[in-house]
């Protein structure tokens, strides 16, 4: 197994995608890696895309994963991605490695941006100066990838045993001091382990003390300082001065930099995206656009179209290849009532949701998230978050299972466990298709506007209870904020649409496997009933199952036992309300639209709205956030909180809509 | 003469003198990035109500909050 690592904002998940070949996921902020990422070489054999990291010494949860990875050794070699304009803060990445002693090879990404900023690398003389292969590469264009493939496959012959890079005297004799107790069975390094240790790595020392008390290696530590009259942060300094000298040597010797001091295209932008005024405004500028194209412009008349051909050509062939081979009445209804109205009730809503998650891509890939974040920092400062909060949050309108995974690059702890917990109230793309059914059948003429009042609000609630929480919740850390904001690019067309695909392709895999089965079982509990087969709906088990529940509901304004099971179902995946409604309410030759409109008054269908934005989160979402908190307890929490929340919003909006209108 | 951070105006250049003030984790990460004493920085943008600044130091941009900004000295060179 082969490992990919480097900086974040490096091309790493590029270059990731071009060994590969694989479809992943691409991102242009810190940190879009989220998790341990296996894909398949093309030339055999399996890559690691780890997370993106500054050093070995970790500050956040996803670069413990890295130097956790390391310390592990389940892997073969390593691919250092280097960013060949940012060569000096690159390399303190790679000194680290050179110390840690791994085979691995180094790619020099983005060769061309350097050159068109003046700055030319000699990968010979680089590659003999590290002692390590050395391949200049530019990953967004797969140029240079079969020479890397071939350095790969070499690789695996030569050894290395871990460079040494001379520090300053005081510090140089600590290592060595270090470097002699460290226990023999220590898997790792013992130089490395040493440097590390003195750096502070929580890693490194947790690893020490699983194999020695540390406390003699503190008391050596403690009597050096004091013999030496040397602080920590002195010794840390000398850490940095060492490797940082090594790195001004080598560039010395390898870069003939000409830098022209020309603004950069970025500059321009980040003076409008992120200006003191008009920054903000920016933002739900381009957010209204975003959903005004998914809603109202664009994917409302293609979802319109998909809808007449489902209900129209589709349902009639069926019809008639149904009856053409003697099916019987079961076997009809299932197909048509249960299959083709369930499933197709969902699936017309793809191209709605492949725009959004276009545009979430877009957001991702162009490097607008670390600006949001930014501009947004000030005022979740007030709500007790932090501006980097945002991120997931975003990514959390496409689907809440990315977005609570996006949390991690969060690095304080609290903050990271609100975001965590709140996530789920950001309006996912599969609640999308409940508010277009709803949205269109009873305002149809402000479709956009009310639909976007759905996310708005939760975004308001987010803030809200994100106060709460952290006035509530035990206050520890001092909150912090730094962001690195990366240069924008202009994502490639086919980088765009892979990494529109993959997050739709779920939605569809969702539509095949979930839904499908969903929508069978729920036709069947309509089917059947206590008094045998073929049963009038309002006789049938699922009626009687939502009958038990539709007392709870009836205050919020949709007490029908219809409404209650597809409640129920809803648990499972958000979009089953809409089969579940679109076999409940199947009349022949007459719309969804208008069964709705006798079972729910406007007013309970926005309750009924509200209530589905909230009430608990998908049951993949608390399977991510159990992962992600690893309490039972928080897990509980984040499904009780919401559903007292929607319970309350939709008790509020049913009761006083009506009396307002009413009045 | 040495002054905060964020004493600069917008577009300003310095060097940095001391960010000890800066909370460890700050710290760190600045450091990470290449920004310690005697990097040259430039303010780029300040946002307003005490939100984050904007500062670039080696081809990089970073953002960094107020609080944390003021606790950062740096000195700026008379150009003669």
């Amino acid at each position: 197994m082969i490992a990919l690592l480097g900086n974040p904002n490096t091309g790493k998940t590029s270059l990731f995608n071009a060994l590969t070949d694989s479809y992943e996921y691409v991102g242009n902020w810190s940190g879009v890696t989220v998790d341990k990422k296996v894909g398949n070489l093309r030339k055999g054999g399996e890559l690691v895309d780890l997370p993106g990291v500054y050093s070995l010494n970790p500050v956040s949860k996803d670069e413990t994963v890295v130097s956790t990875f390391l310390i592990e050794g389940n892997f073969d070699s390593l691919i250092n991605i280097v960013d060949a304009s940012q060569l000096n803060r690159s390399l303190h990445l790679t000194i680290q490695l050179l110390e840690f002693g791994c085979p691995f090879i180094v790619g020099l990404n983005m060769a061309d941006v350097a050159q068109t900023r003046g700055i030319k690398i000699d990968v010979e003389k680089m590659a003999n100066f590290l002692q390590v292969p050395v391949r200049s590469i530019v990953a967004r264009k797969k140029q240079g990838i079969d020479e890397l493939e071939a350095d790969l496959i070499n690789i695996k012959k030569q050894q290395e045993h871990g460079q040494v890079i001379l520090y300053a005297k005081p510090l140089e004799a600590l290592i060595q001091k270090l470097e002699g107790i460290l226990p023999l069975d220590l898997p790792i390094n013992k130089r490395w382990a040493a440097i590390q240790y003195i750096d502070d790595n929580p890693v490194v020392k947790a690893e020490i003390q699983k194999y020695m008390n540390d406390e003699t290696m503190n008391e050596i530590v403690n009597e050096h300082m004091t013999r030496e009259n040397i602080t920590e942060e002195q010794l840390r300094r000398l850490i940095r001065q060492g490797r940082e000298k090594y790195i001004h040597n080598l560039i010395a010797e390898v870069v003939n930099d000409q830098q022209s001091g020309e603004k950069s295209s970025t500059e321009k932008i980040d003076k409008f995206v992120t200006h003191p005024v008009l920054g903000i405004p920016t933002f739900i500028a381009l957010m209204y656009l975003m959903f005004m194209l998914t809603f109202n412009w664009l994917g409302f008349p293609i979802s319109d179209l998909l809808e007449g051909v489902i209900s129209g050509p589709i349902t009639t062939g069926l019809e008639a290849g149904l009856t053409f081979i003697g099916a019987s009445a079961f076997l009809e209804s299932m197909i048509l009532d249960g299959i083709v109205a369930g499933v197709g009730g969902v699936l017309v809503f793809v191209p709605q949701i492949f725009i959004l998650f276009f545009f979430i891509s877009l957001l991702e890939d162009s490097g607008y998230m670390a600006r949001v974040a930014t501009v947004m920092d000030r005022l979740m400062q007030v709500m007790g978050l932090n501006g980097k909060a945002f991120i997931p949050m975003i990514i959390g309108f496409g689907c809440n299972v990315p977005g609570v995974m996006a949390a991690r690059t969060i690095e304080q702890p609290r903050e990271r466990l609100i975001t965590i917990l709140l996530t789920p109230l950001m309006s996912c793309s599969a609640r999308l298709p409940v508010y277009a059914l709803f949205a269109g059948a009873f305002f149809a003429q402000q479709q956009a506007f009310v639909v976007l009042s759905l996310y708005i609000l939760g975004v308001v609630l987010a803030l809200l209870m994100a106060k709460l929480l952290s006035k509530s919740m035990l206050k520890s850390e001092e909150s912090f904020f730094i962001m690195e904001l990366p240069p924008y690019r202009i994502p490639q067309p086919l980088t765009l649409w892979r990494s529109t695909w993959e997050k739709g392709k779920g939605f569809l895999r969702k539509a095949g496997t979930y839904i499908f089965a969903g929508s069978v079982i729920i036709w069947l509990l309509t089917y059947t009933g206590p008094g045998g087969i073929g049963v009038e709906m309002n006789d049938s088990f699922l009626a009687a199952i939502g009958g038990w529940f539709s007392p709870l509901f009836a205050p919020l304004g949709f007490g029908t036992w219809q409404a209650s099971a597809a409640l129920i179902t809803g648990f499972l995946a958000k979009e089953i309300v809409v089969a579940t409604m679109a076999i409940l309410y199947v009349v022949p030759e007459a719309s969804m639209h208008l069964a709705l409109s006798e079972a729910f008054t406007p007013i309970a269908a926005y309750s009924f709205m509200v209530f589905i934005l909230i009430y608990v989160p998908c049951l993949a979402t608390v399977a991510v956030i159990k992962k992600e908190t690893d309490s039972m307890k928080l897990t509980l929490f984040s499904m009780a909180y919401a559903f007292i929340l929607a319970y309350g919003l939709s008790f509020l909006i049913y009761q006083v809509g009506t009396i307002w209108f009413a009045g | 003469m040495t002054m905060k951070l964020t004493e600069l105006a917008v577009g300003d250049k310095a060097t940095i003198v001391d960010m000890s003030g800066c909370s460890r984790m700050i710290q760190k990460r600045l450091t990470q990035l290449g920004i310690d004493d005697c990097a040259e920085v430039c303010v780029q943008n300040k946002l307003p109500f005490g939100g984050p600044c904007f500062i670039q130091c080696e081809n990089q941009c970073i953002s960094i909050r107020k609080k944390d900004a003021m606790s950062i000295e740096v000195c700026q060179e008379s150009v003669i």
